[in-house]
């Protein structure tokens, strides 16, 4: 019992610092994919499976090198990348203007949310042979395909956002006389801002998971295009390099997605910092 | 003080009698839900505010007091009964009459200056003037270096100034404040009470403070008014007798302890204490 309260006595200076290795966050994950990928390359070398069924890191590579030399990568992924922009674009606007008419028309909402909650539980995915069909075989059936894919979280979650907003500043902006205009802007719109940015990272990889199905559907340009020749002429190889760049547009895009957030956003990240200041 | 003439215009003139009610409530009556579920908050209800005083209402939890404040701010509509703010019936909201939350309600998306700036943004006035007010407002509560801060850098005492201050840049003739400084250490609230006597003093405005704390009544106020729970009704209201300006240490002599006593025995007539 002495014990104790002789240490809990000593003044904080006399303390000795927690002594660890300060390594940066990143190494450990890292040090851990390499070893995954020589894994990898050493288990198919040795298990001799045929690159066809599962290829080596270095027979991916080499793939994606000579068609890197080639230049066939960069008009797919802009046709992809295209659709996929316009598409977000359009889904996350139309989520937004859609959400809040849901959180601030009662009638609208009755009306029409119904019909949402039905077309939500949908895979909208389904629809794309039938957008190919309306919309023709190419860029405008992609870009409708993304759109719907990207306008559900985003609506769903501004309707949220909306509806989150505290009372007692709602109240507190009434009080001043403040119009719903001004409590939609001052208030509302500001709590739904998270919310928000949250469905639209989920977009993002909504977008290309659109773009991609679009494009195995009904397209002759873009990833998915190179993904569908790619198990034509069993080059499994090229499938996998074409993977690669997808889940790198994917990261790319959700980090400055992310990035775009915490910079509009930043009173959260100010209140969610560990206190102490 | 030459800045708070500035700051804050006088309202009221000099020869104008203290006496002429600015708040007038009768049988006022809110009823919250319907049918069986209905509940009364406050009923039968008669004050008079006059214009210039402090008024504090006393009660305990649940007396209707937070109802009373938001019929008269215009948040919320009565049931039955009449509620006039300067002779005029209340239908709304209204530029005249300012609200101090119990929590500061500050918006985090704002740096103090524009949150204490924007009654001056909603009710259109002078942007130019507004800024000027806000920012002597800001160091007339001490926060005139936190001005370009965010609320979250700021301690509860510190945001709860800065509602105050937004309060005082709407400059209504009215101010609602519903127990402003209840979430404070008792310290700080303690100077935050001498601080809002003193902004009282030089601005001539009428306050009307909810609390529930007997001490704070009784040191602030000129007129006490005793609520009662279910349904929340004006019981009593008191006049203190106690010179201006007010100080903690008049707390301790026997004119305080009179009033204390007499808030005491029918807080344990009602068996909250």
């Amino acid at each position: 019992m002495s014990d104790h309260i002789q240490t809990r006595t000593t003044p904080l200076e006399q303390q000795p610092a927690p002594r660890s290795f300060h390594l940066p966050q990143w190494v450990l994950p890292a040090v851990f994919f390499v070893g995954l990928i020589i894994l990898w390359e050493v288990g198919i070398k040795w298990g001799e499976v045929p690159s066809y069924i599962v290829p080596a890191p270095s027979d991916i590579w080499n793939a994606a090198m000579r068609n890197i030399s080639r230049g066939l990568y960069p008009p797919h992924i802009w046709a992809t990348m295209q659709s996929v922009l316009i598409g977000y674009g359009a889904g996350v606007l139309g989520g937004i203007v859609l959400g809040t008419l849901f959180a601030e028309i009662r009638l609208f909402e009755r009306l029409v949310f119904p019909l949402i909650v039905a077309l939500q539980s949908m895979p909208k995915i389904a629809l794309a042979p039938l957008f190919v069909m309306w919309f023709g075989y190419g860029f405008t059936s992609k870009v409708v395909t993304v759109t719907l894919m990207c306008l559900f979280p985003v609506l769903v979650n501004t309707v949220t956002g909306l509806k989150s907003a505290d009372p007692d500043r709602i109240s507190l902006i009434r009080a001043m006389t403040g119009s719903r205009l001004q409590v939609f802007r001052y208030v509302k719109l500001p709590s739904a801002a998270s919310h928000i940015f949250a469905a639209m990272q989920v977009a993002v990889v909504m977008a290309l998971i659109g773009a991609l199905v679009a494009e195995f559907v009904g397209s002759d340009r873009g990833l998915g295009i190179l993904i569908q020749n790619g198990q034509l002429n069993l080059d499994t190889p090229g499938i996998f390099a074409v993977l690669v760049i997808l889940s790198a547009l994917g990261i790319g895009s959700t980090a400055i997605v992310r990035y775009v957030h915490g910079k509009v956003v930043f009173w959260e990240r100010r209140a969610d910092r560990p206190s102490g200041e | 003080m030459s800045v708070i003439q500035n700051a804050i215009n006088l309202t009221g003139s000099p020869g104008q009698t203290p006496a002429s009610p600015v708040i007038g409530l009768e049988g006022l009556t809110v009823t919250y839900g319907s049918g069986a579920n209905a509940v009364r908050a406050v009923e039968g209800l008669d004050l008079e505010i006059r214009d210039g005083e402090f008024f504090a209402i006393l009660g305990p939890s649940g007396c209707g007091k937070s109802t009373l404040l938001k019929v008269v701010s215009g948040l919320l509509a009565a049931s039955e009964g009449a509620v006039h703010v300067d002779g005029r019936r209340v239908e709304g909201p209204q530029a005249e009459v300012g609200l101090v939350f119990q929590a500061p309600t500050l918006l985090p998306w704002m740096t103090i200056r524009q949150n204490v700036m924007l009654p001056g943004k909603i009710l259109k006035m002078d942007p130019a003037d507004t800024a000027r007010r806000a920012d002597e407002i800001l160091d007339l509560v001490g926060l005139g270096k936190f001005a370009d801060s965010y609320p979250s850098q700021l301690s509860g005492g510190m945001a709860q100034r800065a509602g105050i201050a937004r309060g005082l840049v709407q400059d209504a003739r009215v101010m609602l404040m519903d127990e402003p400084f209840g979430a404070l250490d008792a310290m700080t609230r303690e100077r935050m009470n001498m601080d809002l006597l003193d902004i009282w003093a030089r601005s001539h405005k009428t306050i009307v403070f909810i609390t529930h704390s007997i001490g704070e009544a009784i040191l602030m106020a000129d007129r006490v008014a005793l609520m009662c729970p279910r349904p929340g009704r004006v019981v009593e209201v008191v006049d203190i007798d106690l010179p201006r300006p007010r100080t903690p240490e008049m707390m301790s002599t026997p004119e305080f302890g009179h009033y204390t006593r007499h808030f005491r025995d029918y807080f344990k007539k009602l068996g909250e204490l």
